[in-house]
């Protein structure tokens, strides 16, 4: 199997206090029925302090496994061949589940997609905020925990905090336990934010606010954001890097000011084009044909796109392309040359 | 308060519905009180001066509106068999079964939750699958089965503890324990694995819901997450399982209390039954229906308190 030809290596430093997230040559494989079936291959991006880096692709890209991956919260199917997701220097998957755990929600943390379901119903979002305060904290009195509760809720700018304090989730608006997520995933002022469709679920004109919200917060303190979002027109307006997935690999990665208005690959170029335009009414909308392939269909060899790409050759079919950097980018495209297995 | 008005009005009616049910079942059972107690080639004028007696030549109407009003004001009737009031009969008998149902319940409850937690946490392991299959065992032993198996080894065999032979509270704490420890068993078995079962299912369902990741998304171990987060959630259907349970073992184990000679209203119902004594069916069939809906509103209650979203529902909260 193509996947399991690559070995990597890492040099891991003992030195964890510099803010960094580094996905090296992640490759990974989901055991469905018997079978291991490729989910992700040889995913590499790094983020730095400050940087709000986006990620893009359908729905069964490996945007939301990419995420897992990166939170230690993988599926018991998922399998990681290869590769390494280092957070500050220290490698989660060679941690043990205690250095995980105390990584989990202290270092890096994650906004989930629906805040409806995220929470627990039979809990007062203030006790699930303070729960994730108190586990990394276990010297905190029960009155500091809960000030610094109120005060968080209050950053991330909801109202009246210390009666929602004692609200159920099935009480507040999907806008309010969003904010109620982001709360409780700042609570430990982590440096690393994954925030997965953090918007899908919400009216529109609350996804602008939360994103703005995102966007403060990201400034004051210099945290990373890894978001997820299906949504380009959030990636333009929030990030200022971007990844295109496409068959669990990036097909293209580089600047949002670069990939978005500059489109290479053809798959990014066929995201873009998707978006309907309001000053063109008559025409027909035009997207990329076709849908993704399911996890058990795909094929061993070849670019994962060559089905759905109008633009393929008979080459494509057969090799995997290389991630190759191309004006100021990395794409992954027969078009800009280069071959996995060459 | 509303609320309150709509549950003791559908009570009443269920309750009303319940004798109904009884009294009319009896009309079409065959064979009568006074047949099983004279014989079948009575003398005749014997058979009239009896059913005189015991007022069952009246009309079915009558006897039934004189019985619905003796219950209203708590007079049950007397016995055709046992010659003396429902009412003395099922006090008598109560005690017994209660202590009964206390006490497999409450050892069912301290074993259902470890019992549970274990399996889930070991569900993949060889030890988890064992122990799983235990469980299958559990709820396919009938429980007389258990019941001798019991008596053997712990009453005959090691002559540990007392084969049954109720011996009430207030003579001998001590020994009443001692006499309901080997029945209480018996029954749990069978009721915890069920319970048991049923909440393992209820974990596992409740493991894949996204609230769990987002607790592990904080830090907390696997272990921690279904003690703070998992179980509470997978408690709310299983308090219903429990609650059939208690009601089933309230109503008392008629085969249970056979086997263990306790006095219990299993028994009282079987005799009632094999007697055609119809007050003292009807007066049991009414104790088994309120336990009924007292269960019924005693899980509502504890539901409400567990699960804050049906507050709402009930309109009693904003």
């Amino acid at each position: 199997m193509f996947w399991k030809k690559k070995k990597s290596t890492i040099e891991v430093s003992k030195d964890y206090t510099e803010k960094s997230l580094i996905v090296k040559d992640l490759t990974m494989t989901i055991h469905s029925q018997g079978k291991d079936y490729p989910a992700l291959f040889d995913v590499n991006f790094q983020i730095s302090p400050g940087q709000i880096v986006g990620l893009v692709g359908e729905s069964g890209c490996g945007k939301s496994l990419t995420s897992l991956a990166v939170m230690g919260l993988l599926p018991p199917a998922a399998k990681i061949e290869t590769g390494h997701v280092l957070i500050n220097g220290q490698d989660l998957y060679s941690s043990s589940e205690k250095e995980r755990c105390a990584l989990q929600g202290a270092k890096v943390s994650m906004i989930f997609q629906d805040p409806m379901s995220a929470l627990n119903p039979l809990m007062t979002v203030g006790k699930q905020i303070e729960e994730s305060y108190r586990i990394h904290h276990p010297s905190a009195s029960k009155q500091e925990a809960k000030e610094k509760v109120l005060a968080m809720m209050a950053k991330v700018g909801l109202p009246r905090v210390s009666e929602l304090y004692k609200e159920y989730p099935h009480q507040l608006s999907g806008g309010m336990k969003q904010r109620i997520m982001i709360a409780m995933a700042l609570i430990n002022e982590p440096d690393l934010i994954i925030a997965d469709e953090p918007t899908t679920a919400l009216d529109v004109t609350i996804q602008a606010q939360i994103l703005d919200l995102l966007k403060k917060l990201n400034e004051e303190s210099n945290s990373m954001i890894l978001l997820i979002s299906h949504d380009l027109g959030v990636i333009q307006t929030v990030c200022s890097q971007v990844m295109v997935m496409y068959g669990g690999m990036i097909v293209e990665q580089g600047e949002v000011k670069q990939v978005l208005q500059h489109p290479m690959h053809p798959y990014t170029r066929g995201l873009l084009a998707s978006i309907p335009d309001p000053d063109k009414k008559e025409e027909e909308i035009v997207c990329v044909p076709g849908s993704v392939e399911a996890l058990e269909e795909r094929k061993n060899e070849g670019c994962p796109f060559f089905e759905r790409c109008q633009e393929a050759v008979e080459r494509c079919n057969v090799q995997c392309p290389k991630l190759q950097y191309v004006l100021n980018r990395q794409i992954r495209c027969e078009k800009y040359g280069g071959h996995l297995d060459e | 308060m509303r609320y309150a008005l709509r549950k003791i009005a559908t009570a009443a009616v269920t309750l009303l519905l319940v004798s109904l049910l009884t009294f009319g079942v009896f009309q079409i059972l065959p064979g009568n009180p006074v047949e099983i107690m004279l014989g079948v080639d009575a003398d005749p004028l014997q058979v009239e001066a009896l059913e005189q007696k015991l007022q069952l030549d009246r009309p079915i109407v009558q006897r039934y509106t004189s019985w619905i009003l003796g219950a209203l004001k708590g007079d049950l009737g007397d016995s055709i068999r046992y010659q003396m009031p429902v009412g003395d009969l099922l006090r008598s008998s109560l005690p017994v079964t209660i202590s009964l149902a206390l006490l497999s319940i409450a050892l069912t409850v301290v074993l259902v939750i470890p019992i549970s937690m274990y399996l889930v946490k070991n569900r993949n392991k060889k030890s988890g699958v064992f122990f799983s299959s235990f469980t299958q065992l559990g709820v396919s032993l009938p429980s007389f089965w258990v019941g001798i198996l019991l008596i053997l080894l712990f009453a005959v065999t090691w002559n540990l503890l007392p084969s049954g032979d109720y011996v009430p509270f207030q003579e001998d704490p001590m020994a009443w324990l001692l006499s309901l420890i080997l029945p209480s068993c018996a029954i749990t078995v069978g009721t915890s694995a069920t319970v048991i079962r049923y909440l393992k299912n209820t974990l596992l369902d409740e493991m894949t819901q996204d609230y769990v990741r987002t607790a592990r998304s904080k830090g907390l171990t696997m272990n921690q997450t279904l003690y703070r987060h998992v179980l509470k959630n997978a408690l709310l259907p299983s308090l219903t399982v429990l609650g059939m349970i208690v009601v089933d073992v309230l109503g008392g184990s008629v085969i249970v209390e056979n086997v263990f000679n306790l006095p219990g209203v299993g028994r009282l119902l079987t005799s009632g039954v094999g007697n055609r004594d119809f007050p003292l069916v009807q007066g049991i069939v009414f104790y088994l229906a309120v336990t009924v809906l007292l269960m019924n509103l005693l899980i509502d209650i504890l539901y409400t308190l567990i699960d804050p979203r049906i507050r709402l529902e009930g309109g009693q909260n904003k």
